[in-house]
This record gives C-alpha cells, sequence and structure tokens, in this order.
C-alpha cells in the first residue's frame, strides 16, 4: 500500500481527531470545574430566612452538643466531692483529682476549639444574617441570640483560662495571630454583648432558646464571678421581676427537678436541651451508674469508668434535705442481689434515669443557668453589699424550703463571713454535677486551700487552668497564665 | 461534550471501514522455514516473522513452521523475533531455512511496560524495576503486593495487617508527602486506577487498615508489574507520577493452540507469635501485690482465686489456624492475528483470627487483535469480593477491637457468663469480650468490581498511529453489620444493626498519537495525547437499634426503634483532564534521549491553579558500544543514565479549596430537633499541586557476558508546596486548613543485582537489591514544629520538625527508674519505683517542653535477598527480607503501662520484673503510679514504647518439581512454599513490619492483626 493512497483516504478522520482533542482541551474550565452535591457553596446559601435560622442552629449545636463530661470533670473532681475511677477516662481525671493537669491536657484543646468553633458561628450569624432581606423583628432576634452564644462561649473560656482572645468576625484566616485583652475590655465585651441580646431577647421562647432572663442571669452570673456585688443584685433582681421564673413545686422531693419528666419547668433559665437520640442524647448516667446496674427504664450503656462521690460530701445533707435523694447508696444489679456500696463509693444519680432512653442517649436537659442560682446570688451579692440582711435569709430560705429543711434565721448569722460560708455550703449542695463547684470555691478563695487540705501539692496560680500548649504554639501573641 | 465523543467514534469507525476494504496482495515468492530454540532444538511456536522494509508478518505454527508468500521479490531479509529469545535477522534466498534462535537470558533486552507504551529495557533511560511472573513471590498470595514485596530495590511494601486481603502501604522512594496520599498510582492494562479504598468502613471499630482495593485484581492473571520509580518514567502520569506507578499487566494469550492450565493450591496458616501477657496467675499476683503495696485489701482473696482457677488465655481464644484454598482455571491460546486468555479464580481464606476471611471469585478475559494496520484489545476483569470481618483497629474502651480486647481483657474472666450462657461481660474492664466480639457481631461486606478497557490503535502508515482507550472501572459495595445481645453493647442498645453502601465509578478517554521511525542511525518515537478521567462515588448509610430480637440481623431494620434512626448518604466527583507527550531519541544505538510532559488539570485545585506542568528530561548511554570499550572484555554492559523531571501530587480528597457550607450538629429548641448548617473547613482558595523535582542518576551494568548484571541508582527528591494540613489557632473557628506549605526532600541510593553462579544441570541464580532512603523535612511554613498521630488513648506521638525525618516519635525519654532514697531534682514528688524523664531543657523541671524526638520511622536501608537452586527438574528457592534500622512505636506498650483501669490485663513485660524494693531493678517502673505528677501519661508517650523495627525474615522458601509431561498433560508441576517462617527480631509485637494507619507514615503498631506463617501446597497443570 502506497503512501499517498493512505494520506488520502486517512488523513481527514485524523485531522478531525485532533481538532477534537484540542477542542477538549479548550472546554477544560468547565470540565474541570467542581461539582459539589452533599455541601452547599457560598453561591446557594445566606438566601432567606430558613438559612438563617439554620447557621443560627448550628452555633446552638456547638454550645448544646458540647461533651458534658471534659468540663464537669474540670469543675467537680477539682472541687473533691467526686473522683472518677476505671475505664477511659480515669486517667485523664486523675490529673484534676491530683492538681497535677499540664498544658497538653486534651480536655484544654478540646474545650478551647469547641467554643471557639462556637464563636466562629455565632460572628458568621453576626456577619451574614443582617445581608438576608427577612423579617426584621425575626432578624434583629437571630442576632441577638448570636450575640448571647457567643457572649456565653466567652464567658466558659474565661471561666476556664482567663480572658482570651475577642474575635468578632467570621473573616477568620491561617495568619490570624490574636493575643489576650486585657480583663477590663473583656469584661466589657462580654458584659455589652449580653446587655445588647437582653435588651432584644424575648421573655419567653422555646426551651433551649435564649432568652431575655437567660441574658439577664448570665450578666448576674458574670458579675457575681466578678465580685461586682452591685450588678450581681442588680441583675439578679431583674431576672426576678421578669416574673417567669419560680423554683420548682411539682414534688416535694426536690431531687425530682432533674427528673427528665418534669424538665419543662420555670426554675431552668436557660438550658443544653437533650434528646433521647442517637447524636442529641447525654450519658451521664451511663458514668454515674454501679457496675452491672439494673437499669429500671431502658436498657443503658453501663461505662466501666465511675463516677464516684466522697462519702464526707454525701454525710453532709441533712437526712431530710430532699436533694439527698439524688444518691444511691445501694443498688440491685442485674442477677437481682442487692449490692451495698461502700465509704466513698456514693453514686450520684442527680439527672435521674431517662426511662425511654436506651444506649448512650438519655434525655435529661442540662441546666446551664437556673433560677435557684440566681436567688442565692442575690443572696451572696446582697450579703457581701449589706452583710447579713432580711431579704439574703428570704432567698436563701426559698431554696431551702423546696428542699425541705428547715430555715435559717438572721438571727444566726453575726457576720458576713458566717452567712457567706452558709451561702456557699447551700450552693455545695444545691449544684452537684452542675459545673459550678469549682467557681464558687475560687470566689469563696479556698479552692487551692481546700486541695491542699486533701493532702495534694496544689498551688495558688491553679485558680485557672493552662491555655492549650497546642494554641501557644500555633499563636506566639498568646500568653500562657502565670505559673505553667 | 457526550455528542462531540460520538462524533468522534462514528468518525473512527468510518475510516476503519474504508481500511477493511483496502486488502488484496499479488504473489511474488514463497519462502518456507523452521525455527527452533538452538539449546534443545525444540521447535519455537508463534514466532514473529517479517521481511524487512515491509509490514508483512507471520507467525511459525506448533512446529515451528511458516509458509511466507508474499509480493516481495527474493532475496529479502527476515526479522526474527520472539520474545525471550534474541533476535536474528537473516537473508534468505528462497531455499527453506532452519533458523535456531538462541535464548535471551539477559533481561537488559526485554521488553518493559511503560506509562502509554512499552520499550526494550537496554532503551530506557528512566529507573523502572521490572518483576516478571517467574520472580514473583510464590505461595498463598490475595493481592499484586503480596507478588513484589521485597523484590525491588526503593520500593517498601508495608502490610498494614496479616489480615485476610488487609491494605497494603507502599513506599517508592521514601515519602514525599505529609497530608496528600503517599500511594502510587496504579494502572491496570494500560488504564490508571482509583485505589481508594471504597468499602464502607466499620460500624463498630475505627479500623486500622481498610481492605486492599487491589483485592479484586486476581494476581494469578498478573504477567508482570513494573515500578516507574524516577521523573523519567513517572512525569507521563504528570500529576499522580510524584509517589511512584505501578504498572500491571495482565496475562495475554500465545498464538498456538489452546491451552488450559488449572492451578490448585492449598494453605494453612497459623499465628507466627503471640503478645506475652500476664497469665492468669502472675495477673492475679501482680494485682494483689499492687493493692498490698498501697496498704489495701486484695483484690483476689484466696476463694476468689480458687473459683478462678485456670482463668482465660483470650489470645489461644481468638487464634486459630486458617486455611486458603485457590483455584485458577485459565484458558488461552490464539490464531495469527488474535489471542486471547480467560481466566476464573475462586479464593477461599479464613483468617488467623476467628470470625475474619476472604472469598474472592474474580473473572477475566483479554482480547487482543494484531494486523499491520489494527491493534486492538479489551482487558476486562471482574470480582465478587465476600469480606468477612473480625472487628480490630484503634480504636479504645467499648469500642476497641478483638486483638486489644484479647491483650487486656481481665483473663479471670470466665468466656461465659455462668447464669445467662452469654458471652461474660464485666463493668470492671471496659471491654467486650472477646469472643462475644467475634461470634456477637456479624461483619460482612460484598465488593463487586468490574473494571476493563478497550482499546484500538489504527496504524495510518507503519510509522504514524492513533489510538482511543477507553476504560471504566465500576464498583459497588455493601456492609452489614449487626452487634447482638452477645457484645455488651450491643446488649445495652438492644442491637445495634448498620448497612452502608458505596458506589463508585471511574471513567477514563485517552487520545494518543504515535509516530517511531528509524532513519539510518536515528531512531525517533514521539507520543501525545490526551486524556480524561472521571471519578464519582457515593455513599448511603443507615443503622437502627433496639431490636426485640437479633433474629433479624439486619435484614429488617424497620424492627428497630424509629427514633434510633439514621441515615446519611453523600455524593462527590473529581476529574482530571491532561495532555501529554513524550519524545524518544536514540542516536547509533549509543546515545539515548526521553523529554516527556505532561499537563495536568484537577478539578480539585483552586479556580486559578487548576493546571499543572510536569515535564522531564532523561539522557542515556551505551559506554560499552562505543568503540573505546570494544576491548573491554569483563563489563559486557555499561550504560549511564540521568534523568530531571517534575511530578505532582493530588491526592487531597475533593472540594478543599471552596468554601463550603455543610450540616454541622441539629440544635434542640423543646423536643424538636433542627438541623444547623455552617461552614465545615476554612476555605484556599489558593491551593495547588504539590510538586516533586527528582534527580535520577544510574548505571546498568553486566559483567562477564551478562552472568552478572544489576543497576545503581542514586536519586534525590525535593518535594516543594506540600499539600499540608497546617494548624492554625482555633480562634480561627477551625483547628487546620489544607495548605501548600513546606518542603520535604527525599535521597538516597537503590543496588539492584542478578548473578548467574551456576549454569547446567545444577543451577544457581542469585538476585539480591538493597536500598537506602534518607528522609527530612525542609520546611513547615515557619511553624517550629507540627505534631500529629493519634491512636488508642495516645496523640501527638509524632513530629514535623525541620532537619528532621518526616513523622519523628515524639515524647519523654526514659531514664531510668527511681531508686529508694534517691532524689531526682526535677521531680521532688516522684515515688521511688515511678519512671526518671529526661529533663531534655535542663529546667529541673519535668514539663511537655521535656518532650524530644525519640527516633525515626524511616530504616537505614531494606534488603532483599533470593537464591534459586536447581537440579533438574526440582527447583529450591529462597528469599530473604530485611529492613535495619527505624523505629516503630508500639502503642500497646504505653497502653500496658498506663493502664486506663486497674483490672486490665497487662504485658508480661515491665510487670513480671517489676520495681519493687526487694528488686531495685533500674529498668522497669513499679506500676503503682501509672497516672504521672510530671508528664501527661494518659496522652503523651515515652522512650520505652518507641522499639527497633529492624528485622530479618525468611519470607519466602519454594521447592518445586516439574513433572515430565506425557499424552494427559504438556506440563506439571507441584510445589510447596513456607513464608514468613523465620524471622529474627526484636521487636516486641507480632510484627515490626505493620502499621496501625493502613497507608500513613505514622509508624504505629497499635492492635495489629498478628503475622502468619503461611504453608502453601499447590499443583499446577497445563493441558
Amino acid at each position: 500500500m502506497k503512501l499517498n493512497n493512505i494520506k488520502n483516504m486517512k488523513m481527514k478522520p485524523y485531522y478531525i481527531l485532533l481538532l477534537l482533542s484540542l477542542t477538549l482541551g479548550g472546554c477544560g474550565k468547565d470540565v474541570l470545574e467542581e461539582d459539589v452535591y452533599s455541601s452547599l457553596g457560598v453561591s446557594n446559601y445566606f438566601k432567606n430566612a430558613d438559612d438563617a435560622e439554620a447557621i443560627l442552629n448550628a452555633t446552638y449545636a456547638s454550645e448544646q452538643r458540647r461533651p458534658f463530661r471534659d468540663y464537669f470533670i474540670m469543675s467537680d473532681v477539682t472541687s473533691g466531692t467526686l473522683y472518677d475511677r476505671a475505664g477511659g477516662l480515669e486517667a485523664l481525671a486523675k490529673s484534676f483529682e491530683t492538681f497535677s493537669w499540664g498544658a497538653t491536657h486534651s480536655f484544654f484543646s478540646g474545650i478551647w476549639a469547641r467554643h471557639y468553633t462556637t464563636i466562629y458561628r455565632a460572628n458568621l450569624v453576626l456577619d451574614k444574617v443582617p445581608e438576608i432581606d427577612f423579617d426584621e423583628n425575626r432578624k434583629k432576634q437571630i442576632l441577638a441570640e448570636a450575640t448571647f452564644l457567643r457572649a456565653s462561649a466567652y464567658v466558659i473560656l474565661k471561666d476556664l483560662f482567663g480572658p482570651v482572645p475577642i474575635i468578632t468576625t467570621s473573616n477568620t484566616s491561617a495568619d490570624d495571630r490574636p493575643s489576650r485583652p486585657t480583663k477590663e475590655a473583656f469584661d466589657k465585651f462580654v458584659t455589652d454583648d449580653f446587655k445588647a441580646a437582653a435588651e432584644v431577647l424575648p421573655v419567653t421562647a422555646d426551651r433551649g432558646r435564649a432568652t431575655k432572663g437567660a441574658a439577664l442571669s448570665q450578666l448576674a452570673k458574670y458579675y457575681l464571678n466578678n465580685k461586682d456585688w452591685t450588678n450581681t443584685a442588680d441583675y439578679a433582681k431583674q431576672v426576678i421581676d421578669l416574673n417567669v421564673y419560680h423554683l420548682f413545686d411539682g414534688s416535694a422531693d426536690r431531687s425530682e427537678l432533674f427528673n427528665p419528666l418534669n424538665e419543662d419547668n420555670s426554675e431552668f433559665i436557660y438550658i443544653r436541651p437533650r434528646l433521647a437520640v442517637a447524636g442529641l442524647g447525654d450519658n451521664y448516667i451511663s458514668h454515674a451508674a454501679p457496675p452491672s446496674y439494673r437499669w429500671k427504664g431502658g436498657n443503658k450503656e453501663n461505662y466501666a469508668t465511675q463516677f464516684k462521690t466522697y462519702s464526707s460530701y454525701y454525710d453532709s445533707f441533712a437526712d431530710n434535705d430532699t436533694r439527698k435523694n439524688a444518691f444511691i447508696t445501694e443498688y440491685y444489679n442485674t442477677s437481682g442481689n442487692l449490692v451495698q456500696l461502700g465509704k466513698d463509693d456514693i453514686r450520684n444519680f442527680k439527672f435521674k434515669e431517662d426511662f425511654t432512653a436506651t444506649g448512650a442517649n438519655s434525655g435529661n436537659d442540662f441546666p446551664v443557668i437556673r433560677y435557684a442560682d440566681i436567688l442565692l446570688s442575690r443572696a451572696e451579692a446582697l450579703n457581701e453589699l449589706n452583710g447579713p440582711n432580711v431579704e439574703s435569709i428570704s432567698l436563701v430560705n426559698q431554696v431551702r424550703e423546696k428542699a425541705g429543711i428547715a430555715d435559717l434565721s438572721l438571727a444566726d448569722f453575726e457576720g458576713k463571713d458566717i452567712l457567706r460560708t452558709a451561702i456557699f455550703q447551700e450552693r455545695l449542695w444545691e449544684f452537684p454535677a452542675e459545673e459550678l463547684q469549682r467557681q464558687d470555691l475560687i470566689r469563696q478563695g479556698i479552692f487551692i486551700q481546700k486541695a491542699k487540705d486533701r493532702g495534694l501539692a496544689a498551688q495558688d496560680f491553679q485558680v485557672l487552668f493552662p491555655i492549650p500548649q497546642s494554641e501557644i504554639d500555633k499563636n506566639s501573641n498568646l500568653t500562657q497564665n502565670d505559673g505553667y | 461534550m457526550k455528542i462531540k465523543f460520538w462524533l468522534l467514534f462514528s468518525l473512527l469507525g468510518s475510516s476503519l471501514f474504508i481500511a477493511q476494504a483496502q486488502q488484496g496482495t499479488i504473489i511474488n515468492s514463497i519462502l518456507e522455514g523452521q525455527v527452533t530454540d538452538k539449546s534443545n532444538n525444540a521447535p519455537l511456536e508463534g514466532v514473529s516473522i517479517v521481511i524487512k522494509g515491509t509490514t508483512n508478518q507471520i507467525l511459525t505454527n506448533s512446529k515451528g513452521q511458516f509458509i511466507l508468500r508474499t509480493g516481495q521479490k527474493l532475496p529479502y531479509t527476515l526479522l526474527v523475533t520472539i520474545v525471550g529469545y534474541k533476535s536474528t535477522e537473516i537473508k534468505v534466498d528462497g531455499s527453506p531455512v532452519k533458523i535456531e534462535l538462541e535464548q535471551d537470558v539477559q533481561s537488559l533486552s526485554d521488553i518493559v511496560v511503560v506509562g502509554y507504551g512499552t520499550q526494550k529495557r537496554k532503551d530506557l533511560t528512566g529507573s523502572v524495576s521490572s518483576i516478571s511472573a517467574k520472580d514473583f513471590n510464590k505461595g498463598s498470595n490475595v493481592s499484586v503486593d503480596n507478588l513484589i514485596a521485597g523484590r525491588a530495590a526503593g520500593v517498601q511494601v508495608t502490610q498494614s495487617s496479616s489480615e485476610p486481603g488487609a491494605g497494603v502501604s507502599i513506599r517508592i522512594r521514601g515519602a514525599n508527602s505529609i497530608n496528600a496520599s503517599n500511594e502510587p498510582l496504579y494502572v491496570i492494562d494500560g488504564f490508571p486506577i482509583d485505589n481508594s479504598n471504597r468499602t464502607p468502613t466499620s460500624a463498630v471499630v475505627t479500623e486500622s487498615a481498610p481492605r486492599n482495593p487491589l483485592n479484586s485484581l486476581n494476581p494469578s492473571d498478573i504477567a508482570s508489574v513494573e515500578i516507574l520509580k524516577d521523573a523519567s518514567a513517572t512525569a507521563i502520569y504528570g500529576s499522580r507520577g510524584a509517589n511512584g506507578v505501578i504498572l500491571i499487566t495482565t496475562k495475554r494469550g500465545k498464538r498456538g493452540r489452546l491451552s488450559v492450565e488449572y492451578n490448585v493450591s492449598g494453605a494453612v496458616q497459623e499465628v507466627a507469635k503471640k503478645i506475652p501477657v500476664l497469665s492468669t496467675s502472675q495477673y492475679i499476683s501482680l494485682l494483689n501485690d499492687l493493692k498490698a503495696a498501697q496498704g489495701l485489701a486484695p483484690e483476689f482473696t484466696d476463694e476468689d482465686i480458687a473459683a478462678i482457677g485456670k482463668g482465660v488465655n483470650w489470645q489461644d481464644e481468638i487464634f486459630r489456624k486458617g486455611y486458603t484454598q485457590n483455584h485458577q482455571l485459565s484458558f488461552s491460546g490464539g490464531q495469527d492475528k488474535f489471542t486471547y486468555y480467560a481466566s476464573l479464580n475462586y479464593l477461599d481464606q479464613t483468617g488467623i483470627v476467628i470470625s475474619s476471611g476472604i472469598k474472592r471469585y474474580t473473572g477475566r478475559v483479554n482480547l487482543n487483535y494484531t494486523d499491520a494496520k489494527f491493534k486492538f484489545g479489551i482487558n476486562l476483569n471482574t470480582a465478587k469480593i465476600n469480606d468477612d470481618y473480625v472487628p480490630n483497629g484503634v480504636s479504645i474502651n467499648e469500642g476497641a477491637g478483638i486483638v486489644n480486647a484479647a491483650i487486656f481483657q481481665d483473663p479471670t474472666l470466665g468466656i461465659y457468663d455462668k447464669n445467662t450462657g452469654k458471652y461474660a461481660q464485666t463493668n470492671l474492664v471496659n471491654l467486650e469480650n472477646p469472643l462475644g466480639l467475634a461470634y456477637g457481631v456479624s461483619d460482612y461486606a460484598v465488593t463487586s468490581r468490574t473494571f476493563g478497557n478497550a482499546f484500538l490503535e489504527y496504524f495510518i502508515i507503519p510509522e504514524f498511529s492513533v489510538k482511543i482507550n477507553g476504560g471504566t472501572d465500576i464498583q459497588s459495595s455493601r456492609r452489614d453489620t449487626y452487634l447482638g445481645r452477645n457484645t455488651r453493647k450491643g446488649n445495652n442498645a438492644n442491637g445495634i444493626a448498620s448497612v452502608q453502601t458505596t458506589n463508585s465509578n471511574n471513567a477514563l478517554l485517552e487520545l494518543t498519537a504515535r509516530y517511531a521511525k528509524t532513519f539510518s542511525n536515528h531512531s525517533l518515537e514521539v507520543l501525545g495525547g490526551y486524556t480524561w478521567q472521571n471519578f464519582d462515588w457515593n455513599t448511603l448509610n443507615s443503622s437502627a437499634q433496639n431490636f426485640t430480637t437479633d433474629a433479624f440481623g439486619t435484614d429488617n431494620m424497620a424492627a428497630g426503634s424509629s427514633s434510633t434512626f439514621t441515615i446519611n448518604t453523600y455524593k462527590s466527583r473529581n476529574q482530571l483532564q491532561s495532555l501529554l507527550g513524550r519524545i524518544n531519541y536514540t542516536f547509533n544505538d549509543k546515545y539515548l534521549l526521553t523529554a516527556n510532559f505532561r499537563a495536568d488539570g484537577s478539578s480539585r485545585f483552586g479556580a486559578d491553579n487548576k493546571y499543572g506542568y510536569f515535564p522531564s528530561l532523561a539522557l542515556g548511554w551505551h559506554v560499552n558500544r562505543e568503540n573505546f570499550f570494544r576491548n573491554v572484555r569483563t563489563i559486557s554492559t555499561l550504560k549511564l543514565r540521568a534523568s530531571y523531571g517534575s511530578t505532582g501530587n493530588q491526592e487531597i480528597g475533593n472540594y478543599r479549596s471552596l468554601v463550603l457550607l455543610g450540616t454541622q450538629g441539629q440544635a434542640v429548641f423543646g423536643n424538636a430537633a433542627e438541623v444547623g448548617i455552617s461552614t465545615t473547613q476554612l476555605a484556599n482558595p489558593n491551593l495547588k499541586w504539590e510538586t516533586t523535582n527528582q534527580f535520577d542518576a544510574g548505571v546498568d551494568f553486566g559483567l562477564l557476558d551478562d552472568r552478572i548484571t544489576g543497576s545503581i541508582d542514586y536519586f534525590n527528591k525535593n518535594t516543594k508546596d506540600l499539600l499540608l494540613e497546617l494548624p492554625v489557632p482555633t480562634t480561627t473557628g477551625f483547628a487546620t486548613t489544607l495548605t501548600n506549605i513546606g518542603s520535604m526532600n527525599n535521597r538516597g541510593f537503590e543496588f539492584t543485582v542478578n548473578t548467574v553462579n551456576l549454569r547446567g544441570k545444577f543451577n544457581w541464580t542469585t538476585s539480591a537489591n538493597l536500598s537506602v532512603v534518607r528522609n527530612k523535612v525542609t520546611g513547615i511554613g515557619g511553624l517550629p514544629d507540627i505534631l500529629q498521630g493519634s491512636a488508642g488513648f495516645f496523640n501527638s506521638f509524632s513530629i514535623l520538625k525541620v532537619g528532621q525525618p518526616l513523622n519523628s516519635f515524639y515524647g519523654y525519654e526514659v531514664v531510668g527508674v527511681l531508686q529508694k532514697d534517691e532524689q531526682y531534682t526535677p521531680q521532688p514528688l516522684s515515688a521511688p519505683g515511678d519512671l526518671k524523664f529526661l529533663d531534655a531543657n535542663d529546667d529541673k523541671t519535668i514539663s511537655a517542653s521535656d518532650r524530644k524526638i525519640l527516633g525515626s520511622p524511616f530504616p537505614d536501608f531494606t534488603y532483599g535477598i533470593n537464591n534459586s537452586l536447581g537440579y533438574g527438574r526440582f527447583n529450591l528457592s529462597f528469599f530473604w527480607q530485611g529492613v535495619k534500622g527505624g523505629k516503630i512505636l508500639n502503642l500497646n506498650i504505653s497502653e500496658s503501662e498506663n493502664p486506663i483501669s486497674f483490672r486490665r490485663n497487662r504485658l508480661s513485660r515491665s510487670y513480671t520484673d517489676r520495681w519493687t524494693e526487694t528488686n531495685p531493678t533500674n529498668e522497669n517502673p513499679s506500676g503503682l503510679s501509672p497516672a504521672f505528677a510530671y508528664v501527661d501519661a494518659s496522652g503523651t508517650i515515652n522512650s520505652r514504647a518507641v522499639q527497633s523495627a529492624s528485622f530479618l525474615r525468611l519470607k519466602n522458601i519454594s521447592l518445586s518439581y516439574d513433572i515430565p509431561a506425557n499424552r494427559v498433560f504438556q506440563s506439571a508441576q507441584v510445589y510447596f512454599v513456607a513464608q514468613n517462617l523465620v524471622t529474627f527480631s526484636n521487636y516486641f509485637g507480632f510484627d515490626p513490619e505493620v502499621t496501625a494507619f493502613g497507608t500513613s507514615n505514622v509508624r504505629v503498631d497499635y492492635n495489629a492483626y498478628p503475622l502468619s506463617k503461611i504453608y502453601t501446597l499447590g499443583l499446577n497443570v497445563k493441558f
């Protein structure tokens, strides 16, 4: 076959082939555009009211779905009412029991990242929602809710680490190296945010949402921990005067407040709601249950790790104090035998068994702030301002009456110190497992001393936890807390 | 665009039709002849006979005979070629010819498969390791990597685990990348496949290594494996070439009558080594001693001890003998222009851990048609794989797998609960009963995968051809997992069912054109082409809990309670579009030049950085063909090679440059959950290619008439713009962002030598390889270091630091044990028997800043030596594989020395000789205070867990006997193979070669599936 023939016969398709390859090459931009299916892009989002609600939901999700136990251990184990044994958690909890934590402990980096995620998502709401065109009233509320959530995250970070960098934009970059503000600047930022939110937020809303009362309560608590007694008393009063919150009176047994059946009450001011659904539940009870505990309701996880309460704490309750009913000292195991729990092996079943739940997902709501706390905060502030007074005694007694124990009498309190001690003792009985014990002891000024009394080499700087080492490594502008 | 393709197909089709009409010749001459093997005078079938200067080609028949009836006038010259023999040219005048061909023992003349084509080995300028079927590791092999482990210099094959069908990690010349993949590209018969694991991952544990995606390729179908190592060889694969390329060529039919081959083998596997843990009595006395040392009542009273009796050795309970049977039936043959190969294979392997195994069914058809105008071929592979999983992995506590549970479960817990008859469970140890895990969890996956390609090459003129190659790879996989009431987790949730499916689809289109011409002293080959490849995949996962009965398993998930239902779907796509070109030029058969270029576009990168450009240039020089070398008798071959070029890496997952919003948790208001949506990543719109520039210089040599052949290569690779998950301050709302930052260097040497030590009736050949790789991180974007690694209870145990090997181990160095009355200044609070840590920064206290680098995961060198001894019909070969230097982190040691609960069992190491006042050893701590006051013992590691990973292993020893042919069969062979028979190593765990992270570079052994010794007996008959 001669070359000429081939040329004549075949070159044509070859040219077309070449041409086609070039054409295909030319339309490269389109081919390589990424088709996204299971996510959304900026171009098709931030368009309507539903989008605004959804990005707000993600902010709530970050806060509400926070694993309970890290913060809980950091608060209640360090306070010496509780300790943890066995399971995967013991080694992690141990350094809080022994006051030997270091800046690399995974709890610190976890909590830090979690709350800055909340802050980022709140900032995304604050940046994007104003541009979306929908009902102005709801828009203002959404912005106020985001502001509230952002400030709430800062409250937790400050409680653990002291003032931390303030981030107010979602337009963050890998090059950001924010530094820590002064305490004054931080306090002003947080309280301003809550005040702004309180102006807009509604008095009532679905359980779990931020309300005016929640923002005012956060202010009262923030000022309380700052020992700003006037503002504490003032904001606590504002909460009381809203007239929507009451101490739980659904049962003579105060421990029933934490039964999931009773969680729709007017004492919980702001909660992290839980549902008995995979990913949305709570597993406190799986940590508190003793080995082979026979569940009364659905079969649940019973972790090897065990939250154990010291007998000395349990014994400090008056026998007629119904809050004592939250604790168990004996139980029936799966074989039907009654098992006695020994010394320092009391189990706090405060968040009572959710009978409908199975596995590791119980529906117990967690109260972030409840009315009893507001009453006792005002009582404490008024005592600090004025010394023992009728109103403080009356506020404390409101709580004591619900617990079924005798009233205090003003006559028994000769000085500010004595009433202060009584109020803190009341708080110690009222708020176990509510993540408040550490900050209460710090405010009382005995957090470190109590640890030393337990024979630990606790040091004064340990009232703050260290900034996570991994964050210091990534951000040279971040200064470590003293002592670490 | 689809329309354009169809247009192209139809145009191509019609031109082919026209071409078919162009046949017809006039006969001018007839020539008869026969071709035989010079050594034994046996006729050679399928030898190609071509009249020089024409395209007329015929093949010899089964008697080696041929007749040429052509239009060519005599005399003319014949080119006589067949693979495995030296090609010959012979001038003929018309009288019958007898042509004797000499066997070609030198590998240098072999045809080597390279990217988008083939080359003669002697013409290679790049660094290519070629392993043909005869050199494959023998024995029971599930996947292709088993065949080549240890056989090629510079190629480190690490089996992530010894589980049947487990994944494998291959590193070619070290590791280039930190967060992008370091696995090579696999190309099967010219079809680059997506080798990511698409079998759904375990719903029970965090699996350390998913099973090998290449399990769907039957190793018995493989004819050869070529490993492309330097830039000259890999640059044609551009963006996917940086980690090296593994070209797999499957078997073709040979011209001649139908040949039927049946290969059957059976194997027994047994666990090569168990992990020494405390026996029941040691455990009891340790726990009682520890209690006593703290002044507490004994954990076990004499009564308890009597009741416990012998206790349970959990490892004995979960290990068993495994069996493998493998049947391979293949059919092959062909006529003058057409060859075929077809095979069916059945493999059934049970693992050495109870309740694990794999069953595989594969079928393959390879068809090839060749004439002067057309080459056409189809390669089609289909496989069905049934995986039986036993939960095993790196998760902890209630999520721990069977090996972890078998090591750490309380030996005093009986197997069965006396009251319920079910597997006993304990709340003292947060681990499942290992047997409950094996038999209470049903975990199966069925994967169907069909891949193949079809090509048509049209020779417009003999020198110029165009080719279209289309391929597709369709995989669907479904995994069903049910945790029944025989597990603690399943019991607490009243049964947990999960069904996960994935579907993936990969399509390829390649259009290439090739021009090849030899003009006097110049030989030129030019290749150009366009390729497009598309990867789609999607998943559908669902789960349910709270069943009234275990009877349904996963077959009726609606029987669970609806509040526990979860469902999730995902879909993803990425594409590659490329232009490629190559020039091979040879002058005087002495001077070689190869230039490659590829422009690769990937959908994965930022809008302005989609395209990457990857050129390479290589030169070669056959020194021994120079006149001045003629007199050097001892050196029969000497070729120098050098290459330099760029390759890329795009293995980062999809959508990483984009701002994406996705579901981010759910908010609960009242009793309703509402989905939240937020940004899912700190986007990097500038994301671009990671680029590796590699220099390679090599020598190929042959001595003493090529009785000794070999190569030496030096390489130096610099990778820049590393795709790095850069840790960013979490004040940004994110922990990391994928950034092109940092750089890495890998350099080293590779030596390969093959010798024919003895020839004749008793023959002996040796082949050996040795490689040295030095890896170091040369930049990480100005950060002092980056800590990585997370498994079990431990994290941040490996470090990226400039000047140090990638992922060096990082933690505290133990300097001894605090003795009684000893004062160790940095640890004033420590008790006698506690570990003493090195005060690395000399600040008189021990804190996180005293952590230091504890070793490199990279070996000093790796080597393999194979000896093959033949005597008559017997052949004995044994293959040693070794690794010298390098460390591995054993997290089971860390876990054992920091027991998460008192009642867990422990490794006997460090406890049987623990420090006590009466045994004041400096080796092992007292075991009393696992949570050290000074180090975050729960999360960090210390030097006690960083172990030498050196080993020397008799990986393979095989003995075969060729049964003389008879009327029933053409040939037959019986063989016996023992794998992993002997290992010399100081390593504590099952095997120093494992990696708990599957394909990552963090060398960690954590709950590895143990290595097995395998004894295989097989028979191979050819009819």
